[in-house]
């Protein structure tokens, strides 16, 4: 017997217990749809996360970090020993990376400030902790192509800040040029609340398009002067055992994206720990591919469970059918035949709800990601679930296979009927 | 010259309960090329184990069935399975065609097991059916014809792959007198080595030049010279 045959075969039997068929159907439908959902949902977030590492700007960014001396074990930790216990960076460190390594077009150094923000004009009153940056005169033109209302400052020292859209457009909403003009109020967090505020008012000159400039998606930046004014203001901004003039960290920016390698490492022999985008995504790629996997796994269990109701099915249809089982052996099937016939229908319906499935998980998760979109802070153009090829590839082939492990045991027990008692069976 | 199919002290002994009942016992018989024989006898007196044993559907306790010089015994059950679908059809008493098919894809089914091309299966089927009287029936399901037309269709079936040897096991126990007459000259006109269990000696009698009767699984009579 043909496959093709068989397989005719399978489907015209599936067909004639349609309500039985149909019921198993959903089972399969329902844990697939489940499984893609959530796997779906792992997916969507890490592409989200990733696509933050792939704008221009990221990937032209390198973090560095003094390395103390010698430490091998801190390099196989990679991202999640990068500055630790290093000797801070310093200004003259900063100088002498501009000029001695070809490639950088400058080195910014990490103020590391979580300052109070209040907005003119904001309804909501609540104290807001939002990180500010400072940004050197050579970056200035790089990050004018980001701004999508008003414009950078004009002098390095003016009181003036670029404000994320992002942030903006979720606390105000309003349009990126509303802002423009208005006066923001930088304090310090302070664990005393009879200190006086020190605060720093500063004017809204721009507005950045977040979505483009990548990781930085919530910082505000200041001219780098006034930022360095800002870090000495704010005590509590800065870290414990750095002084003026050092710092923890530092964003290394390269002139063009395909020297990062290079400028990597150089920065590397010059005893610097140094991250680049790809390093930081790749620790991304290895988290999610464990969430996925869990993910998936609660997400099968749906379809585990559905083996009970393809099993039962089956072992009804061999049931059902004993007596014309063994007119197919009378008529000379072999065994295996019967197996393949038995297996093909629990395969198709591992298939066929596989699907339906599928394509039941991705109208859900787009549903909901666009409720999810309604009720939270989720910005436009973020999609929560999304469904890669090998989701949907893997889903199907697992449901298949599943369906096929179900459908095994009743396929197998058709298999080894006596045609002569199954003849006789009423 | 070798008979084309015979039994060599054929025995099937089954166990019911405590008790072990002898279905065929030590049984030798030789059929020849084209003969038209009937085996009769009342009900449990084994003419069906004979049959589904010389089918190879069930394996005897001990002795052995010879077709063409090979011995079913040596057969695995998959080139048991391929002589039941190239050496032998079945004729049943409740003709057992597959309820959801149609006249067509019964008489089409041991080609397919066979895995013969699906024009050819259909041509084949079709050139039976038309022989057994029911071209115009070809694509009705069992349920919708009775009992003398789902006879014809599953003879037709048990042709289908050609072969030497037919087995009919009752096939007109469940027919008025007048269709089982029809029936059993449809058998005739095919011209195969014919092996009939039966329990009505009168039709064996009419159409069967040798009438071989049992009782308690061993040959009580073997008469030949009946009808031509």
């Amino acid at each position: 017997m043909t496959i093709a045959d068989a397989l005719i075969m399978s489907v015209s039997n599936l067909t004639r217990r349609k309500g039985r068929t149909a019921l198993t159907l959903l089972g399969v439908v329902i844990g697939v749809a489940a499984l893609v959902l959530m796997v779906s949902l792992a997916i969507g977030l890490e592409r989200e996360v990733l696509k933050l590492f792939q704008t221009e700007d990221s990937l032209r960014t390198l973090l560095i970090a003094r390395s103390s001396a010698g430490d091998e074990a801190k390099e196989s930790m990679g991202i999640l020993a990068f500055g630790l216990m290093g000797p801070p960076i310093t200004d003259r460190d900063i100088e002498e990376l501009k000029k001695s390594i070809p490639g950088v077009a400058t080195v910014i150094p990490d103020l590391n400030m979580f300052l109070i923000v209040k907005i003119q004009g904001d309804p909501d009153e609540s104290p807001r902790l939002v990180p500010v940056g400072g940004l050197p005169e050579e970056e200035v033109q790089a990050i004018r192509k980001y701004v999508v209302a008003g414009d950078v400052w004009g002098e390095p020292g003016e009181r003036a800040v670029l404000a994320p859209s992002r942030m903006l457009a979720l606390r105000f909403q309003k349009k990126p040029s509303d802002i423009v003009g208005k006066m923001v109020v930088f304090s310090r967090t302070s664990e005393d609340p009879q200190a006086a505020p020190e605060e720093l008012t500063y004017r809204v000159v721009g507005v950045l398009d977040t979505e483009r400039l990548g990781i930085k998606a919530r910082q505000f930046y200041v001219p780098m002067d006034r930022g360095l004014e800002l870090w000495d203001l704010t005590q509590g901004g800065r870290m414990p055992w750095t002084k003026k003039g050092s710092y923890l960290s530092a964003e290394v920016k390269v002139t063009e994206v395909d020297q990062v390698t290079e400028v990597k490492r150089r920065l590397a022999n010059a005893g610097y720990q140094v991250l680049t985008s790809a390093d930081i995504m790749g620790t991304i790629r290895t988290v999610f591919l464990v969430i996925e996997g869990f993910m998936a796994c609660i997400g099968a269990i749906g379809l585990i469970v559905s083996i009970f109701g393809i099993a039962n099915t089956m072992a009804m249809a061999v049931l059902e059918r004993t007596r014309e089982i063994g007119i197919m052996k009378a008529l000379g099937s072999r065994n295996s035949d019967i197996r393949r016939v038995f297996l093909l229908e629990a395969g198709a319906i591992g298939l066929v709800g596989g699907l339906i499935g599928l394509a039941a998980g991705a109208v859900t998760g787009a549903a909901l990601g666009a409720a999810a979109g309604q009720v939270t802070e989720i910005p436009e153009g973020v999609r929560l679930f999304q469904i890669s090829g090998w989701l949907a590839a893997g889903s199907i082939a697992f449901s298949v296979l599943v369906s096929m492990i179900a459908g095994f045991v009743p396929a197998l027990r058709a298999a080894r009927l006596d045609p002569v008692q199954a003849l006789r069976y009423e | 010259m070798e008979s084309p199919i015979r039994a060599e002290r054929l025995t099937k002994r089954y166990e019911l309960g405590n008790a072990v009942v002898t279905a065929v016992d030590g049984l030798t018989l030789d059929f020849a090329a084209g003969e038209f024989a009937a085996v009769v006898g009342r009900s449990g007196s084994g003419k069906s184990t004979l049959l589904h044993l010389l089918g190879g559907l069930d394996r005897p306790t001990s002795g052995d069935v010879a077709v063409d010089g090979r011995r079913l015994a040596e057969l695995s059950d998959n080139e048991l399975a391929d002589y039941r679908r190239a050496k032998i059809g079945f004729v049943f008493q409740f003709f057992n065609l597959v309820p959801s098919m149609t006249a067509r894809q019964n008489v089409e089914l041991p080609m397919t097991l066979a895995g013969a091309d699906r024009r050819a299966r259909r041509r084949r089927a079709d050139e039976l059916l038309e022989r057994a009287g029911l071209g115009a029936r070809r694509d009705h399901r069992p349920s919708e014809l009775s009992g003398g037309e789902q006879q014809r269709v599953s003879i037709a079936r048990a042709l289908s792959n050609d072969p030497p040897l037919l087995l009919a096991d009752e096939p007109t126990g469940n027919l008025d007198s007048r269709t089982a007459r029809e029936i059993m000259e449809l058998l005739k006109s095919v011209g195969r080595t014919l092996i009939l269990v039966t329990h009505d000696r009168e039709l064996a009698d009419a159409y069967c030049r040798r009438v071989i009767e049992l009782s308690d699984g061993r040959v009580v009579s073997d008469r030949r010279g009946g009808a031509s």
